[in-house]
């Protein structure tokens, strides 16, 4: 277990590092990268020209830069948002509200009714309903979450909705990889003998086993989801995080990609890490 | 036929039917006929002219041979990255092994759309549509190497522990005859079946990437483009707008359900 919790921090500590390395690298190249869009205005005057110019030069890529942005976004200051005008710290407190409180929802639905539909289909290997439940999962995988939000948002369905509906094939794939074969495993089949069955077999002789993989499936799907947010958002026209970082792409605003980038590597890695420990417990409650 | 046939013929067959359909009586994806804005499926316009009244049976043909053809010159790519790193890490082992391992890792810890759109919007947006689809499938191809990578990686590091390999090795087979001669050629069923789940997925994130205006650029067309259509709420119940998705998720949902991990029997 002490193992586990030292493996998990030094490798989170490291990809952690990564990341602020990468947003570093994407805040250091920020506005110097090619070519300025408003060096194309007309409107501005040639002093105007000059200075975006000189601030184009000014700011690229350079060690000094890059260790600039980390040691202030370790204080919790990321800069001024270009396309926006204001501080990112400042856009994130705003949008938080607007993405949270769904994503959590969504994610508790999903991992529920996925998981659930996994361990039914796992029971019944051969069954027309495996079938149908594996078909209809990878077709619905196949429909861009973007496709998804625009349907959600012409049937006037919360976003909530969307995100169930993008994720739940996915959870329910990540779950199937795990319980698939389980079905003809030994305790199941003793128990199946004995007459055990519904949701009693289900829960503690095919999910039970499986609780240290499945707290992973858990969080890859929180992990597809925080990457379903940004199309969802972004179409349905929720001001949350995912919009966000929409507005950022769209207006090569580099400061808000930048933090992001960091947050998200740092929410997944957090999300991860807890999982494996989690799982290690779980383990090693076993066996003790 | 088995399922991964299929599905690959269904895809052989679309990139056929996208070329053969030049044949057929069609206009240039970008051609706009004003006095034809938004009209429907006729004998002139098979499936109608959208808001700008360009032909969207010519902007189906195109947007289907761009998606396919790039999604699949992506995923190529990043095999090739992934064949690379991911087979000379995995034969070496020792640090080198750990260093392509961790990097994946950290890469598959991104969320995929993420990692993504943040790369995405770090690059020029206002380049040529022709630019604009290189910049999109170099960057799908570029960032889709650590799952290959690592599945590569584990796989050449058990064969690397096999006797044939250890023969050779004893008998002072230079590494690299090793490596092109015994271990990479074990490994191509692998990298073929890697390379056809990426496709499917390139197919759908450049969809998404599209529909956010963050893919292909206007006027040249791409599945992904083409859904934008989608925006406009009354195209719901078009049938001629509802088209690319419908193939979309077809060509997408069958390769998937081809190349996807069989159930393993625990017996």
């Amino acid at each position: 277990m002490l193992r586990v919790c030292i493996r998990e921090v030094v490798r989170n500590v490291l990809a952690i590092t990564a990341a602020l390395l990468l947003a570093s690298m994407l805040a250091a190249v920020g506005t110097g990268f090619g070519v300025d869009e408003r060096e194309l205005d007309r409107r501005l005057t040639e002093e105007s020209h000059a200075a975006i110019r000189q601030t184009a030069q000014e700011s690229r890529l350079s060690p000094g830069r890059m260790l600039q942005f980390a040691s202030r976004a370790i204080h919790g200051d990321f800069g001024t948002s270009t396309s926006l005008g204001r501080p990112v710290a400042e856009l994130l407190r705003e949008r938080v509200a607007a993405t949270l409180p769904p994503l959590a929802i969504a994610w508790l639905i999903t991992v529920i009714v996925g998981v659930s539909a996994a361990a039914f289909a796992a029971l019944r290997p051969r069954g027309t309903a495996n079938l149908t439940l594996t078909v209809a999962s990878t077709f619905l995988i196949s429909i861009p979450c973007a496709v998804l939000a625009l349907l959600f948002a012409w049937m006037r369905l919360p976003v909530v909705a969307a995100l169930v509906a993008a994720a739940i094939p996915q959870a329910f794939r990540f779950a199937q990889g795990v319980l698939n074969g389980a079905g003809g495993n030994w305790n199941l089949l003793a128990a199946r003998a004995r007459g055990v069955g519904g949701p009693g077999l289900a829960i503690r002789h095919l999910l039970y086993p499986a609780a240290p993989e499945l707290v992973g499936v858990a969080t890859m799907t929180l992990t597809f989801l925080i990457g379903a947010a940004i199309p969802i958002e972004a179409l349905s026209g929720v001001s949350g995080l995912g919009h966000l970082v929409w507005l950022g792409a769209i207006g090569r605003d580099i400061p808000v990609i930048a933090t992001m980038t960091l947050l998200v590597s740092v929410a997944t890695l957090s999300a991860g890490a807890l999982a494996e420990l989690s799982a290690a417990a779980i383990r090693t409650r076993r066996t003790a | 036929m088995t399922v991964p046939r299929l599905a690959l013929g269904l895809v052989a067959g679309l990139l056929l039917a996208s070329g053969v359909a030049e044949l057929a009586p069609h206009y240039a994806y970008d051609e706009q006929f004003r006095d034809a804005i938004d009209a429907p499926p006729s004998r002139q316009y098979w499936l109608g002219t959208d808001s700008l009244g360009r032909d969207r049976w010519s902007r189906f043909i195109y947007g289907t041979r761009v998606s396919l053809l790039l999604s699949i010159t992506a995923a190529g790519l990043s095999v090739v990255i992934a064949a690379g790193v991911g087979i000379v890490s995995g034969y070496l082992g020792g640090t080198a092994n750990t260093v392509v391992l961790s990097g994946a890792d950290i890469v598959l810890c991104v969320p995929w759309f993420f990692l993504l759109t943040a790369v995405r919007g770090a690059l020029p947006l206002n380049t040529e549509p022709l630019v604009s689809v290189v910049l999109t499938f170099a960057l799908l191809g570029l960032l889709g190497w650590a799952g290959p990578a690592r599945v590569l990686s584990l796989r050449a590091r058990e064969i690397a522990g096999s006797d044939y390999i250890r023969q050779a090795t004893a008998c002072g087979v230079p590494k690299v005859r090793i490596l092109l001669r015994h271990v990479a050629p074990n490994l191509t069923p692998i990298l073929l079946t890697q390379f056809w789940i990426l496709v499917p997925a390139y197919i759908i994130a450049e969809a998404n990437l599209g529909l956010l205006g963050l893919g292909v650029a206007e006027p040249l067309p791409s599945w992904g483009v083409l859904l934008k259509d989608l925006e406009t709420a009354g195209n719901w119940g078009a049938p001629a707008v509802l088209a690319p998705l419908v193939l979309l998720a077809v060509v997408a949902g069958s390769l998937q359900l081809a190349f996807q991990p069989r159930q393993r029997s625990s017996n």
